[in-house]
């Protein structure tokens, strides 16, 4: 199992986790519990440090691997894959986005519709909506680098 | 009007990269350090899951000490 592996698959697992914690935060089972501005704020900053603590602590736990391992840290097929991941991660980021956009509009020409609902007017739902677009955008772009990866 | 489909590109890059660098007793990690490249890289490579760009492929030719043709041959016909 190579480096490069067993870092997607930490940065996979903290991102799922992370997410769980913000899903915690902002849900109660499926539906978006209604919170003050500064409540929101506070999950949302809590997500980013999160994120910054974990992901800095994989980066210098996979660079003292690295340098205990020796040889190229990185070489084009790590970029090929990065890459590839990247354009999976925009792409669905830009479908969630637009499906956001395509939803909040038709929810206002077609007010009586029986799809599912997503009250984009309330502002804790349009940012769980919003963060959970950019983690499904992160998961895919790590779960295609694992595959890449895989042994 | 007949539609003329375009031809499919067909062939392979067959790597003999694992039969030279048996004979020449070098390791995988020996031959990635030699040739700029992840010890993983020289593993897809030799699997054929990856297909190295020019540079790397002459750079791997060169740290087999073999011509390049005999590193890298092509199968036109494979799909």
């Amino acid at each position: 199992m190579s480096l490069a592996f067993q870092r997607t698959m930490l940065s996979l697992g903290a991102a799922v986790a992370i997410w769980g914690y913000f899903a915690h935060r902002m849900l109660d089972g499926v539906r978006v519990v209604d919170q003050a501005p500064g409540k929101v704020l506070w999950a949302f900053m809590a997500v980013v440090v999160l994120f910054v603590i974990a992901e800095a602590a994989i980066a210098g736990w996979a660079g003292v691997r690295q340098r205990a391992e020796g040889g190229i840290a990185e070489d084009e097929r790590d970029v090929a894959i990065a890459a590839e991941a990247g354009r999976w991660e925009s792409g669905v980021v830009l479908a969630g986005v637009n499906i956001l956009v395509l939803h909040a509009i038709l929810d206002a020409a077609y007010a009586g519709h029986a799809l599912p609902r997503i009250d984009l007017t309330h502002m804790p739902t349009l940012v769980f909506a919003l963060v959970s677009v950019l983690f499904a955008g992160h998961l895919t772009r790590l779960t295609i680098t694992a595959l890449r990866y895989r042994p | 009007m007949p539609v003329v489909q375009p031809a499919r590109a067909k062939g392979r890059v067959m790597p003999r990269i694992r039969e030279l660098r048996g004979a020449a007793g070098i390791t995988q990690q020996e031959l990635a350090d030699a040739a700029l490249a992840t010890r993983q890289t020289i593993i897809a490579i030799e699997a054929g899951k990856y297909a190295p760009s020019l540079e790397l492929a002459f750079r791997i030719a060169r740290a087999l000490g073999a011509p390049f043709e005999a590193v890298f041959g092509f199968d036109p016909d494979a799909d």
